[in-house]
């Protein structure tokens, strides 16, 4: 599979469908990765939170996968950017309840719990990009 | 293009089974199909058997829920089985409860689970 560590994979996100391909692709890498069932099925949910919030909330965006180290333990890294409205108050959309397009205000909390580092980029006017990683 | 999710009839019940991953448009289908087909069978029992559906997020446990409750108002009784181990774990994660959502371990358990709720019901 040529050098693992430079290993980089991006998906176009603009439909429910794409939100599936998303949920797929990781399984891939969670399986390439040997990772447990559990911990896969994290990496699938997070994602499909995330990559769904970009097409409903900004239109549309793109996912990276990329394969990454953390101390030594293998894993990877999923972004996921768009060029959308950008999120006015970060902290405020990671409180449980807080939606703006009456969900349960669920999927970035979530998303949080479910990976080992989570980070927010985001600016009024100047779109989102999520980082989300897992290691073993 | 994802087919429509095939509703079977098993008896009194409906059975409607949920294959590895679903997109959200063909899970509002299957509501919409639920419903249609509860009313028009006048079925007093449904089962979704999601033993071999790999993420319940918080869209599809909506639509579990959504379905529940609108089976509900149709005077019918859903039960979701076969929930694999590792999504009940992450639902939890997650931070969704489904209080309005029966489970039952398997496809077995959740027809006697049916069967004896309606047969209370009848008998009260
Ligand atoms: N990519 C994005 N661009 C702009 N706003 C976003 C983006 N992602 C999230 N948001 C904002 O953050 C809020 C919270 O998102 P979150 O996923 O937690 O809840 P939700 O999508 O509203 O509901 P749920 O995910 O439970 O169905 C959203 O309602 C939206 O206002
Ligand atoms: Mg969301």
């Amino acid at each position: 599979m040529g050098n693992e560590e430079s290993f980089r994979e991006s998906l176009r996100l603009r439909s429910d469908k794409d939100v599936s391909k998303a949920r797929v692709l990781i399984s891939q890498w969670a399986v390439r990765q040997e990772f447990s069932v559990i911990e896969r099925t994290r990496a699938m949910t997070a994602v499909s939170e995330i990559a769904r919030n970009c097409v409903v909330y900004a239109g549309g965006g793109t996912m990276y996968v990329s394969s990454l180290y953390h101390e030594g333990a293998p894993g990877f890294r999923i972004q996921i950017v768009d060029q959308g409205p950008g999120i006015p108050d970060v902290d405020q959309s990671m409180k449980r309840g807080y939606s703006t397009g009456g969900g349960l205000g669920l999927g970035m909390e979530g998303a949080r719990n479910l990976c080992r580092a989570f980070r927010v980029e985001s600016n009024a006017g100047a779109g989102t990009t999520i980082t989300m990683d897992y290691w073993k | 293009m994802q087919n429509n999710i095939p509703i079977l009839k098993l008896g009194d019940f409906l059975l409607v089974t949920i294959q590895m991953d679903v997109h959200d448009r063909t899970a509002l289908q299957l509501q919409d199909d639920l419903t249609n087909e509860i009313s028009k069978r006048r079925s007093k029992g449904v089962l979704i058997d999601i033993s071999n559906l790999e993420v319940v997020d918080s869209f599809m446990g909506r639509v579990l829920s959504d379905i529940a409750s609108m089976a509900k108002v149709l005077d019918a009784e859903t039960v979701v089985v076969g929930m694999r181990p590792a999504v009940a774990m992450t639902l939890v994660e997650l931070g969704l409860s489904l209080p309005s959502v029966v489970t039952a371990l398997n496809l077995e358990r959740g027809m006697e689970l049916l069967t004896q709720r309606l047969g209370r019901k009848g008998n009260g």
